[in-house]
């Protein structure tokens, strides 16, 4: 007893505090839940995704909720990384938090430009990079469903920056450690993992899809088992950092996503629920240490036992 | 935040309403909402919008050991309001709010039409509350609600509103009470008898002011009306939330500029002139 629990964990350079941090897409810019939640006890805020030039997204309606999770289709609507850079970065350089900027492109080329914009800027400490977009200029397969354009994709983005870089791997695939390696052979730093699961929705009354997009994208606590399945298969076929997402709502859930081989996890849509989510599974991770004499939270990183 | 369940009784047919109590200060607006989760589990997930029916301030005050109260105002259309009918006396429930933009009661109004389609009573009980506590050169301001409903049994809190002093007029799609057809044939039939007018925003003067809840396309046939007219018209929409925060970016409407708002921060009051009605 008296021992200082250290739960700090270290991301392909970047320094965490905690090994929780906010999903893309799920806080906003930060600002949004200011009221409700203090940025300082969350390590690093991954901020809504950010594209060269501002995007409108989809038409609603946008979202539906389905059981113990929901469907959306956004459709990356976004401000642009000017205006990110610009209007809500210094606001967030206030906080004692990291930002970590995640971005995705039409292009390999668009992929890039985001890229030069954002590696001299201060603030950001990291990238995370979607690569579940299309790819316009070739035949509109997702860069994420493709070992080859996911190769080409994160090394033409690596040439250009020297922040760390995360790619955000899509589930959405046959073989998901593939593409995992595909990242890493092309110099991604870290791994996150999983991006919504592709879904659909139906009226029974009117025959219609519940998204305007027709399919969405799945999260929430129905996806869950699926993720942490994932997630253990990446940790063992790569060797990089490993962050871990999809349906954390516990510390239970963070805990089990660890144990499989994650260095830290992002919590989403459980934000929606409860903007004070990640302050509570902070405080469960360090009872759950405290209660089992581990005194450090890496001790636990993939320690299943198989 | 938690708030307590003090009770919480069906009103008639699929319509109930929950008063509930809270520590400290919430600084509701009319129009305003919060984000409730029904329960602790994961299905259903997400927290429900619901707006304020009625804001109750603490009696005896805060300093004096008071609670401040609320009503919300539902109709059990699923699993989410189910299970909230059947929430209990000292139920205790994590709300997120308030949230959102309210209704602005203009300080030149001496006349107020509230429109109300259907579950859009909802707010406009906390409104009326609000209008018949101001004055304008020191007269109250006339009230005027309308309630659109598809049959007399879906009338809601009409002595509520008749005890707050509002004048009240009743339309019934199948005609089983007061006028045949909606709130939008009686708004028409009000401005073809009785000329309401905003003042113009320069040269002063008093005049009247629109307030509607209610579907879609109600919503925007009196928007039409009234910037026909050039009354000021403001409009709850209700569109489904995931975070009612500004966050997630699911309850999008489309605005003039061109651009997607939040109805959950932006709104979910808007002046009628700021959405794109044809995009709706």
């Amino acid at each position: 007893m008296g021992d200082v629990i250290s739960l700090s964990v270290n991301i392909a350079g970047i320094n965490l505090k905690n090994p929780v941090m906010v999903a893309s897409g799920t806080f906003g810019y930060g600002e949004e839940y200011v009221p409700y939640v203090d940025l300082n006890i969350i390590s690093a805020i991954v901020v809504k995704g950010l594209s060269i030039t501002p995007r409108e997204g989809n038409p609603p309606p946008r979202i539906v909720e389905t059981s113990a999770g929901m469907l959306n289709s956004i459709g990356l609507q976004n401000i642009g990384i000017d205006s990110f850079i610009n209007e809500k970065l210094p606001f967030l350089k206030k906080y004692n938090t990291k930002v970590i900027a995640n971005f995705f492109g039409d292009s390999i080329d668009e992929y890039c430009e985001v890229v030069k914009r954002v590696d001299s800027v201060d603030g950001i400490h990291g990238l995370e990079m979607n690569i579940s977009c299309p790819n316009k200029q070739e035949g509109w397969l997702e860069f994420g469903t493709n070992p080859d354009l996911t190769f080409r994709v994160v090394s033409a983005v690596r040439k250009h920056t020297k922040l760390p870089l995360i790619v955000k791997l899509s589930p959405n695939v046959t073989d998901v450690t593939i593409i995992a390696k595909a990242a890493a052979d092309a110099g991604a730093d870290a791994i996150s993992l999983i991006n919504t699961l592709s879904g659909m929705a139906i009226d029974i009354k009117t025959r219609k899809p519940k998204l305007a997009n027709i399919v969405g994208g799945l999260s929430g606590p129905s996806i869950k088992p699926v993720a942490l399945r994932m997630v253990w298969q990446v940790a063992k076929s790569v060797k990089l950092p490993i962050i871990g997402i999809g349906g954390i709502m516990t510390y239970e859930d963070a805990l089990e996503f660890m144990i499989a081989g994650a260095s830290a996890v992002q919590v989403g849509t459980a934000n929606f629920i409860d903007p004070n989510v990640s302050e509570k599974i902070i405080h469960g991770i360090e009872s759950y240490c405290e209660q089992n004499g581990i005194n450090d939270i890496n001790k636990i990183v993939g320690s299943v036992i198989i | 935040m938690q708030v307590v369940v003090l009770e919480n009784k069906r009103v008639i047919g699929s319509y109930f309403k929950m008063r509930l109590s809270y520590d400290g200060v919430l600084n509701a607006l009319p129009g305003q909402f919060i984000m409730m989760k029904v329960n602790n589990s994961y299905d259903p997930l997400l927290s429900r919008p619901m707006s304020f029916h009625r804001i109750i301030s603490p009696n005896p005050s805060l300093e004096k050991g008071g609670r401040g109260k609320f009503e919300i105002l539902y109709q059990v259309v699923g699993k989410g309001t189910g299970i909230m009918s059947g929430l209990k006396e000292g139920d205790k429930i994590d709300i997120l709010g308030p949230l959102g933009r309210g209704f602005l009661i203009p300080d030149w109004m001496d006349r107020a039409i509230i429109i109300a389609g259907g579950m859009g009573v909802a707010p406009m009980m906390a409104l009326t509350e609000e209008i018949s506590r101001h004055e304008v050169k020191k007269s109250k301001i006339s009230i005027s609600v309308f309630m659109g409903v598809k049959t007399k049994d879906d009338i809601l809190c009409r002595e509520d509103f008749e005890r707050i002093g509002a004048e009240v007029y009743v339309s019934t799609e199948d005609g089983s009470l007061g006028k045949k057809g909606t709130c939008v044939d009686l708004l028409k039939e009000l401005m073809t008898n009785t000329p309401l007018f905003s003042p113009p925003s320069e040269g002063g003067g008093c005049g009247g002011a629109i307030f509607a809840c209610g579907p879609q396309g109600m919503l925007k046939a009196i928007a039409g009306i009234a910037m026909d007219k050039k009354i000021l018209c403001q409009v709850s929409l209700d569109k489904r939330m995931a975070c009612g925060t500004g966050a997630c970016l699911g309850c999008v409407i489309k605005v003039k500029s061109q651009k997607y708002a939040c109805v959950c921060k932006e709104g979910p009051v808007f002046d009628a002139g700021e959405i794109n009605w044809e995009m709706l």
